[in-house]
């Protein structure tokens, strides 16, 4: 694990009116001075709608055009929910890619839209469907100040402590929406004889406080990280790709290194598999079929993790793996988008997580596996509705099946 | 400012293109049409403004195209076709505003003709997101410009567009088969080699395809296009060659190309400002001896049995020239980048300050023989450009490469390359800038040559050396004839090639 | 003081830290200040490893390689030779 600092302390001030801060400005310039808009043919919206607006040139240019008399902040409103925040646009710019590394520069347009949303929320002017994103927000707070029962029931039965040097750190949406996925990490863990906890309150890590209220985020994550500290985490896995962008990168941005390692749990099952510690025997082949790898978004674009889920992939027996590169699927998306996409943009969000099913489909297998609990819920969510054949299968299923652990 | 143009008819095209279209598709919000004024060219923020096209329109066929054109000559507004945006002589820039005609959701693959070696598409779809499709069927649409990822070919073809493996493969109007073109007048013609969509060569009638083929989105939009496609080729192999001098470099680039070779598809040269450039500039310069000032790269695609043989004949005459190979992992690698790495932002300066600074990109086509002067004189022109204003321009030097289509000798496409600081420009500064790249575009036609290999004539200052110096055998009055007779009421892309001039209008 | 190349060439390791050749870090940046560390550099030149392995396969399936033993530039080779 790696903690990644890329941070713009310029993005702070906020965006009022027609008045763009000098700094952004210049960071917009960047981003506009290229015009060749490598971030578009690579950005599942834009694939989809063909309209530039909704690109990270889109955006940058417009902070540039409201800098240079033309429009102002609210007439944003609609076009920057047109966003999956998935990072494509980002990495593919030569800004980044090319350069990043070597003048400490890059684009980060994921940030750029999470503030502008938040500078039109503070400027109460909101974006468009911005009530139903609040009211996802406040669904789940729910749960942190409700019964700590609650918000451990995903592990009933399993008899987890709440303290450990590895700690198991379980989002809302995998306890309250797959908790499969977290049962399965939990049994997988432990098959392999390791010792862990988990808290008993763990805080949100909601993608969505991002687009709406930053202050809220870095509590929770203030809370979160001082936690597990006190419950003695020396290492702790997560098993939601949104939240390993947000542990490694926003909270380090926010507040400073952590005093824990974060391991995502593909990586944690790859070493267990290279220390012994998890076998697959092919005792218990699964009869998978052919199969392929959809990255995550957060995981491939985001944080380069495309290695250890292939690697585990590879090594459980009775399945045949059709690799579709990482690079090619910087373009790719199940649809979910890294927070708020799905719920404003609908129809959209549904033709996304089609067209990655009939691209897994295009490759010849029968399943798509996947590491990621929202691209499972969404691929499957995506199925049932459309009819088609190929089937989103997590990761973990398939680990815990070949252990003998299901 | 000068003052802004307005067009009487405006909110009535709108109404009507919105009855046409739907309101989805036309759209008049600030950010809608400030995403769609600037082309790649070096672009004056403070004409931004007065630039502004007042709607963007999306359409998403052919008939939605015919209807915007029809409801342009109704009303008597301007309209401007815009691929990618990634032109760099400012064709898709508005410049009498108007109404932007978006052709991107038209990027449908219509016909695979895997016999015929065609391919039928709609102009909005991308190079690059076109091979994907071919690649699985062994085809490829050889195109390959610096714009390859983010390009559209309506754009390829209004501009006429140059290819990096040209000298094997040909250039865009040798790839273009046929077409569906919509005139200005709403009129809609098939134009291509005679009257049958995939023939490459014939003799009946006139060559009007031509005609629509660098056209700078003036006479007309093209709404289907039949592409000629090549087999993928087995073998590919970049080999760059690192020289003492740039003259050597340019003997070298003669050598290799009458060496023969079939496979051989481009020979570019990289001068000693461009290399110092790299040396100062470039953050994946791996360090060179002092002795290496210019390279001669070499670009070979065809069976692994032909460019097998043409490297060991690649190599003889690299080394007879003084050429010492740099590697394979900067010849691979370069070749592999060469999309990627030219367009960023950030540029490093000797004295440690990172600036802002946007491309500025000459393509003149050059003869062989007259390359020494012009790239004498230009570096005169701009280096007397940044001794007056180190602050708002940079010299970043030079590139040839082979412009001939099919063959890899002959004229050469001479990339002046510049830094320009758009975000500190002045009007006063961005004056004399333009009479930087007039004299620079006088030196090409002084010496034989033409302002544009590629990008196409139409910037602002090098315009009128094109219309009035380089076109002044009788081009440029039979251009504006046509202008007249295809586009009586002066809508397409109006002011483009001081073209206004046919309608009694004045130069820019 | 120990120079150490990294293996794509980037950067030069100095006994103490990273640094990008030639050095640009300094008080001179006219710019918007980004804070970015190490870790996340490395990202992004891992990222770009991977693009460049991928794009490799683009136009054509196999790239040739040079003749055996050809003279190649290198820092170390001076004269060219």
């Amino acid at each position: 694990m790696s903690q990644q600092l890329s941070s713009k302390p310029f993005y702070i001030e906020k965006i009022e009116g027609r008045r763009i801060p000098d700094p952004l400005i210049k960071d917009c310039f960047a981003v506009f001075a290229c015009r060749h808009k490598f971030c578009r043919e690579v950005c599942p919206v834009y694939q989809d709608d063909r309209d530039e607006s909704h690109t990270s040139y889109g955006f940058h240019a417009t902070l540039l055009a409201i800098s240079q008399g033309m429009g102002e902040l609210s007439d944003v409103r609609e076009q920057v929910t047109n966003c999956l925040e998935c990072g494509a646009c980002e990495l593919r710019c030569p800004n980044t890619l090319f350069a990043g590394d070597f003048y400490g520069a890059s684009t980060t347009t994921v940030d750029l839209v999470r503030k502008v949303r938040r500078d039109l929320v503070a400027a109460d002017i909101g974006f468009e469907k911005y009530e139903a994103i609040v009211a996802v927000i406040d669904q789940y707070l729910k749960y942190f100040e409700g019964p700590e029962e609650d918000l451990t029931r995903w592990a009933e039965g399993l008899d987890l402590p709440f303290k450990g040097e590895t700690m198991l750190f379980v989002d809302y949406f995998n306890a309250f929406e797959t908790t499969v996925v977290a049962r399965n990490a939990a049994k997988i863990m432990a098959g392999a004889g390791v010792e862990f906890g988990i808290l008993r309150r763990p805080g949100a890590t909601l993608g969505e406080l991002l687009d709406v209220n930053l202050e809220a985020f870095v509590e929770h994550a203030r809370h979160n990280v001082s936690e597990l500290a006190a419950a003695g985490a020396k290492r702790v896995v997560l098993i939601n790709p949104h939240d390993y962008t947000y542990f490694t990168r926003d909270y380090v941005s926010h507040l400073g290194e952590l005093p824990f390692e974060v391991v995502y749990i593909t990586d944690f099952i790859s070493e267990l598999i290279d220390e012994g510690k998890i076998k697959f025997d092919g005792a218990n082949p699964l009869k998978a079929g052919k199969v392929s790898y959809h990255d995550p978004c957060t995981l491939n674009k985001i944080c380069g993790i495309t290695e250890s889920p292939r690697r585990i992939i590879r090594s459980l027996p009775g399945v045949e793996f059709v690799d579709v590169s990482p690079v090619a699927q910087w373009s790719y998306c199940c649809g979910k988008g890294s927070a708020s996409f799905k719920a404003l943009h609908p129809d959209t969000s549904y033709r996304i997580g089609s067209k990655r099913l009939q691209d897994a489909a295009d490759v010849g297998v029968e399943r798509l596996v996947v590491a990621c609990p929202h691209c499972e819920d969404q691929l499957t969510d995506v199925r049932a509705r459309s009819g088609a054949v190929v089937e989103p299968v997590h990761l973990l299923a398939l680990v815990a099946q070949a252990m003998g652990l299901s | 400012m000068t003052s802004v143009i307005v067009h009487e008819g405006i909110e009535g095209a709108i109404a009507d293109l919105r009855l046409a279209l739907g309101s989805d598709y036309v759209l008049t919000e600030y950010f809608h049409r400030a995403i769609r004024t600037a082309s790649a060219a070096p672009f004056g923020l403070h004409l931004w403004q007065d630039t502004l096209p007042d709607v963007v329109v999306r359409p998403g066929s052919s008939s939605e195209v015919v209807e915007i054109v029809r409801i342009a000559n109704q009303w008597k507004v301007p309209i401007v076709p815009r691929g990618a945006g990634a032109g760099l002589a400012d064709g898709a820039m508005p410049l009498k505003r108007g109404v932007v005609v978006d052709v991107k959701r038209m990027h449908e693959v219509l016909e695979i003709d895997e016999e015929n070696h065609t391919v039928t598409v709609q102009p909005g779809i991308n190079m690059m997101e076109l091979n994907k499709i071919l690649r699985p069927l062994n085809l490829w649409f050889p195109d390959d410009p610096a714009s390859y990822p983010v390009n559209v070919l309506g754009g390829r073809i209004g501009t006429g567009g140059w290819s990096l493996v040209g000298g094997g493969y040909g250039h865009i109007p040798d790839n273009v088969i046929s077409m569906e073109v919509v005139l200005p007048t709403g009129a809609v013609i098939r134009v291509g080699e005679g009257g049958g969509r995939k023939i490459r060569k014939s003799s009946s009638g006139f060559r009007l395809k031509d005609l629509f083929i660098g056209h700078q989105g003036t006479l007309g939009i093209c709404t289907e296009v039949t592409l000629d496609l090549a087999p993928r080729p087995q073998a590919e192999l970049p080999v760059f060659f690192a020289m003492r001098s740039w003259e050597d470099a340019h003997r070298l680039t003669l050598a290799l190309g009458n060496s023969g070779l079939r496979t051989l598809c481009g020979v570019f040269q990289f001068d000693e400002r461009k290399v110092d450039f790299l040396r100062r500039d470039d953050e994946a310069w791996i360090p060179l001896p002092e002795w290496v000032r210019a390279a001669t790269g070499a670009i070979c695609y065809g069976t692994e049995a032909e460019v097998e043989a043409a490297k060991t004949i690649i190599f003889e005459i690299g080394a007879a020239h003084g050429g010492t190979y740099l590697g394979q992992e900067m010849s691979e690698g370069d070749w592999a980048s060469r999309h990627d790495r030219y367009h960023l932002a950030y540029h490093g300066r000797s004295k440690g300050q990172i600036k802002l600074l946007a491309w500025s990109i000459d393509d003149c086509a050059i003869p062989w023989s007259e390359l020494p002067a012009v790239k004498k004189r230009w570096y005169e022109i701009a280096d007397a450009l940044v001794a007056k204003y180190p602050e708002h321009f940079d010299v970043w030097g030079m590139f040839m490469y082979t412009n001939n289509p099919f063959r890899p000798w002959g004229d050469h496409l001479a990339e002046l390359d510049l830094g320009i600081n758009e975000l500190e420009m002045t009007p006063e500064i961005w004056k004399e800038w333009i009479e930087a790249k007039t004299e620079i575009a006088r030196v090409a036609v002084q010496h034989g040559g033409s302002v544009s290999a590629c990008h196409g004539g139409t910037r602002e200052g090098e315009v009128n050396v094109a219309c009035y110096e380089e076109l002044a055998e009788g081009q440029f009055e039979l251009m504006k004839q046509i202008k007249r007779l295809l586009d009586p009421n002066n809508i397409m892309n109006p002011g483009k090639y001081n073209l206004d001039e046919a309608y009694g209008g004045e130069a820019l | 003081m120990v120079k150490k190349v990294s293996k794509d060439g980037r950067a030069i390791f100095t006994g103490g830290h990273w640094e990008i050749e030639p050095s640009l870090v300094g008080s001179q940046v006219p710019l918007p200040l980004q804070r970015m560390n190490l870790a996340e550099r490395n990202r992004i030149i891992q990222q770009r490893l991977r693009y460049l392995d991928f794009v490799h396969d683009h136009f054509a399936d196999a790239i040739i390689d040079p003749p055996a033993g050809v003279a190649v530039v290198s820092p170390e080779n001076e004269t060219g030779h």
